[in-house]
């Protein structure tokens, strides 16, 4: 009592100071033993009861005995229930091994001092138990620990704070967690339930390893708000992907199911596919699974929808793999290959039919250019995209009955009254400088004038008599096969052989 | 007889699965307010100045003849423009396996003054009769070819030998009609646009031959002339190629068209695309490009030259998130013309420099881009964006927007067109599906003071009804 007595004056001045700090301590708080250390020689002066297993005093102290110390209004602490635990821990079996102190495992990593003391680190553990360490791949779960679903007095707070095993820190972690969930020696039930793996796993039914784990409300509420996280797998990153995903989704679409439901993959193959029988449906409240969105390939620029026959013959890509059979047959069967575009309202997989403003860009819905070839208000725009020939005009319009009949009604077409340069007037002297608009620009002049216009000067039977042929030009070969068109310009006797 | 063979048919159930038809009746009108120019002129001598090109007082420029008018292009009258399409098309089986009939119709009725073929008020885009076995597939009607020259139309007969799964050869003969106008060579169409018209029909002949070895190389070489019925000359005499090769990851294209009367390829590309990286795509093109012209006009003697061009545009793209991001840049440059003074600056290049971004992800979408073209002949600089969403197969609603700066190098001034417009389309039940769209844009000048800003409208309505048999179903 006297030693009692004489550690308790010697801490009174450390217990004045530490008051306030107790007196505002929260009860989750645990006991501040560190400086409490000079007061106590013994652990079971507190925790009677530990050796022989008396969970229920596993505290065996009450306020009163704080009082012997310290005033009333100085204490706002009460002990702590019954923590939630997984822990299958024996405290008797412990206590049966003579040389094992209390302190073995509850002391702190550093201490120096008798109380320095805190909850039991799992590392301490390995000090007499097999396994590398706490949450090492080589470590059964089971010596220490429940099961998740038997551990029912965790909190979700608890199970939410459950530290990562190292093999989850790992980055082939997502790829390679299946084939470990399915092993015999899978810990996963110790830290999860179903509702674990349905927040990313959209074919969570039709996994065994996800069917055998109980569900658990404490687990459901902790994911309830969490969307789906679906990392892009290393196989996924290759530049060909898109071009051999279907050979390597044909030998393990199971595999696929995990994160692609249907729609990730009928955006691009359509809802008919095949294989869509082998990926599940959304479910309502369930995760959508990674969502793909159908891009054109490359080298489907706008000018692929009049020239893509080798491609197609050749397979590049598959074409199935985007394409119905629909989708060939509006266009060879019912619009006759190509003829003027009908207005169709494209749907995304007939973006590819549609002329984006760049090569290799899916085009977007829009009414007005009537689902055909043009991108928007081509119509005001179209001068520049004729020069530079983005596509070539006359594959699907006649010069004359439609760029000159529009430029004609529209009053700047050649009638044929049409005398100096009244409409070319950012060229003053254009009479000097139209030859050389003339060859780069050819079909641009045919598209307002009329072949009458030029034969004004450049016919060898009437007029300035200007010759339009260029150095290059060889009359033999042009007159063997059409020696009419040479009559328009030259009298007989030229076009005698 | 017929209810016999009916009967026949119905008592052999493989027969009647090859019974059916698969069709699409489309009718749709659009509308469109149209500029027209108008030539005005007032004396030569009421214009100050001795000089064959002069202003006026507000600064209109003009052209003047000495001792008689000086001319100029001066804004006229909006015209509003309209037409209907009804069209109707269907292919057909009629219960012989490989027997089908597809005919594609079409009638317009609109304003022929201003839009383009609307006085053809019937148009028959194709008619025939299809017998595909294993080994052959043999057509006959009015056909419409579509290869590396084209789209061709013709009167005739079509038959293409497919025994081999690696070689194919296709022959086709018979009347030609002028390239998309569906109308014989000598019709009252092309008549009306030129004075030097075919005034024959033309006979077409041509053979394609194609070969594919396993899925790395393809390709395909066509040959096709027309000629005059009383044969005094040709229309045309061409050739066609187009090869496809698979290197790994990347693929080679080469195409081209050739004509055989000028000697000269009119269109020639090689490209070459490769992926890069995760989600990047490199492609780069070199382009050699001639004007053809068919042999019944002038315009191949008047000794066009081509323009080669190379081009690069880098793409990448996240199926993911659904993003696609591009940017793309070309240079073309004319071969030397050997014509006119050289003294007069006429462009002999041309740039263009383009960007574009595409979203699309759970239904809503929006692309947007910026494009330039400059160089010989007409500029524009222009930039768009559209955004919507999509409610299920053709049905959507999306907002658009778009600006463009339009510069011609041979006429003064400078237009600016800026404006916007709402598209939708529902799905109704039975195939049937209602698209529309109406557009506001505004157009501005610059330094043409002959000229006033005004505003267009535009608006289309179309009615789609697909029916019969989906496809891959009953053939």
């Amino acid at each position: 009592m006297r030693r009692f007595a004489t550690r308790a004056a010697l801490a009174i001045p450390v217990l004045l100071i530490a008051g306030g700090a107790l007196l505002s301590l929260p009860q989750d708080e645990p006991f501040p033993h560190d400086i409490h250390v000079d007061m106590f020689n013994t652990c079971l002066g507190c925790h009677a009861g530990i050796p022989e297993g008396d969970g229920a005093a596993w505290l065996s102290v009450t306020e009163a005995d704080c009082l012997e110390c310290h005033e009333v209004d100085e204490i706002d602490w009460s002990p702590p229930g019954p923590r939630g635990t997984n822990l299958v821990f024996s405290h008797p079996d412990h206590a049966e091994i003579e040389e094992l102190e209390c302190g073995e495992c509850h002391g702190l990593p550093d201490a120096e001092e008798f109380m320095e003391v805190g909850a039991a680190r799992p590392t301490i553990c390995f000090d007499c138990h097999d396994g590398d360490s706490h949450l090492a791949a080589n470590t059964e779960c089971s010596f220490c620990h429940v099961s998740l679903a038997d551990a029912t007095t965790l909190t979700a707070g608890q199970i939410a704070a459950f530290p990562n095993p190292f093999s989850h820190e790992q980055d082939d972690f997502i790829s390679a967690h299946g084939e470990a969930a399915l092993s015999a020696d899978a810990n996963c039930a110790f830290c999860h339930a179903q509702e674990s793996c349905s927040r990313c796993h959209v074919n969570a039914g039709q996994v065994s390893a996800i069917a055998a784990l109980p569900t658990d409300a404490r687990v459901a509420s902790l994911t309830a708000d969490r969307d789906g996280w679906w990392p892009t797998p290393a196989s996924h990153e290759g530049s060909d992907w898109a071009t051999v995903h279907g050979t390597e989704a044909a030998g393990a679409i199971e595999s696929c199911a995990n994160c692609h439901a249907r729609p990730s993959c009928s955006g691009c193959h359509g809802d008919s596919a095949p294989f869509l029988a082998a990926l599940p449906e959304p479910v309502k409240g369930g995760p959508a699974g990674v969502q793909v969105v159908a891009l054109r390939p490359p080298g489907h620029d706008f000018t692929f929808a009049a020239q893509h026959a080798t491609a197609a013959s050749l397979g590049l890509p598959n074409c199935s793999a985007c394409h119905a059979e629909a989708e060939c047959v509006d266009c060879h069967a019912l619009r006759g290959t190509g003829q003027p575009p009908l207005p169709s309202v494209p749907s995304a997989r007939h973006q590819a039919q549609k002329e984006g403003e760049d090569p290799g860009v899916a085009a977007v819905p829009s009414a007005e250019t009537a689902g055909g070839f043009h991108p928007v208000n081509f119509i005001m725009r179209h001068a520049a995209d004729a020069y530079s020939v983005r596509s070539d005009c006359t594959d699907c319009h006649s010069t004359e009955v439609f760029c000159r009949d529009c430029h004609t009604n529209l009053g700047f077409g050649d009638n044929g009254a049409t005398r100096g340069n009244a409409f070319h007037n950012l060229q003053p002297d254009w009479l000097l400088s139209h030859g050389r608009a003339a060859r780069q620009g050819m079909e641009e002049c045919a598209s307002c004038h009329q072949q009458d216009s030029c034969l004004r000067c450049h016919s060898a039977k009437a007029g300035w008599r200007v010759s339009p042929h260029g150095p290059d030009f060889d009359p033999e070969r042009v007159s063997e096969r059409s020696r009419q068109s040479c009559g328009i310009c030259h009298s007989g006797s030229i076009l005698d052989p | 007889m017929g209810p016999l063979v009916l009967l026949a048919l119905s008592l052999h159930p493989g027969q009647l699965q090859a019974q059916g038809v698969r069709g699409m009746v489309t009718i749709d009108g659009s509308f469109l307010q149209m500029p027209t120019m108008q030539r005005d002129s007032v004396p030569e001598s009421e214009v100050p100045g001795d000089e064959l090109v002069r202003q006026l007082a507000d600064g209109t420029i003009v052209s003047c003849t000495i001792g008689e008018f000086c001319r100029w292009y001066r804004q006229g009258p909006q015209e509003d423009a309209w037409v209907t399409n009804q069209d109707l098309r269907f292919t057909a089986w009629g219960g012989v396996r490989g027997l089908s009939a597809t005919v594609a119709l079409r009638g317009r009725v609109g304003t022929s003054d201003i839009w383009p073929r609307a006085s053809q008020e019937f148009d028959a885009l194709s008619a025939y009769l299809t017998y595909d076995t294993r080994d052959v597939r043999i057509r006959g009607g009015r056909i419409q070819l579509t290869n590396g020259l084209g789209y061709y139309n013709y009167d005739g007969a079509a038959v293409l030998w497919k025994t081999l799964p690696f070689l194919w050869v296709e022959g086709w003969a018979g009347w030609s009609l002028s390239p998309n106008i569906d109308q014989p060579r000598d019709g009252d169409l092309m008549q009306e646009a030129d004075v030097f018209a075919p005034d024959r029909r033309g006979l077409i002949f041509g053979a394609e031959l194609g070969a594919r070895w396993g899925r790395k190389l393809a390709g395909s070489v066509l040959y096709q002339r027309e000629i005059r019925t009383d044969r005094l000359a040709l229309y045309t005499e061409r050739l066609a190629f187009d090869f496809g090769l698979l290197l790994g990851n990347v693929s080679i294209d080469a195409k081209g068209k050739y004509d055989m009367a000028y000697a000269d390829f009119n269109d020639a590309r090689l490209t070459i695309t490769t992926p890069i990286a995760a989600g990047f795509d490199f492609s780069v093109q070199g382009r050699r490009y001639l004007p053809f012209f068919e042999l019944w006009t002038i315009w191949g003697a008047f000794s066009p030259v081509p323009f080669n061009e190379a081009t690069g545009a880098l793409r990448w793209s996240s199926p993911r998130i659904g993003l696609s991001l591009e940017a793309a840049g070309g240079y073309r440059k004319y071969e030397d013309t050997n014509a006119g003074a050289q003294f007069v600056e006429i462009k002999d290049y041309g740039w263009t420099i383009s960007g574009r971004a595409s979203w699309g992800n759970r239904g809503w979408y929006a692309d947007g881009g910026y494009r330039a073209v400059t160089g010989f002949g007409a500029v524009r600089y222009g930039g768009d964006l559209t955004f919507g969403k999509t409610f299920g197969p053709r049905t959507y609603v999306g907002l658009r927007g778009s600006s463009t700066q339009n510069f011609g190098e041979f006429r003064e001034g400078e237009q600016l067109v800026q404006g916007g417009g709402i598209d939708g389309s529902i799905a109704l039940p039975g195939d049937v599906s209602i698209i529309g769209s109406y557009t506001l844009y505004r157009i501005s000048y610059e330094n043409q003071p002959e000229f006033e800003d005004w505003t267009q409208n535009r608006a289309y309505v179309g009615l789609q009804w697909r029916f019969g048999l989906a496809g891959g179903e009953g053939i």
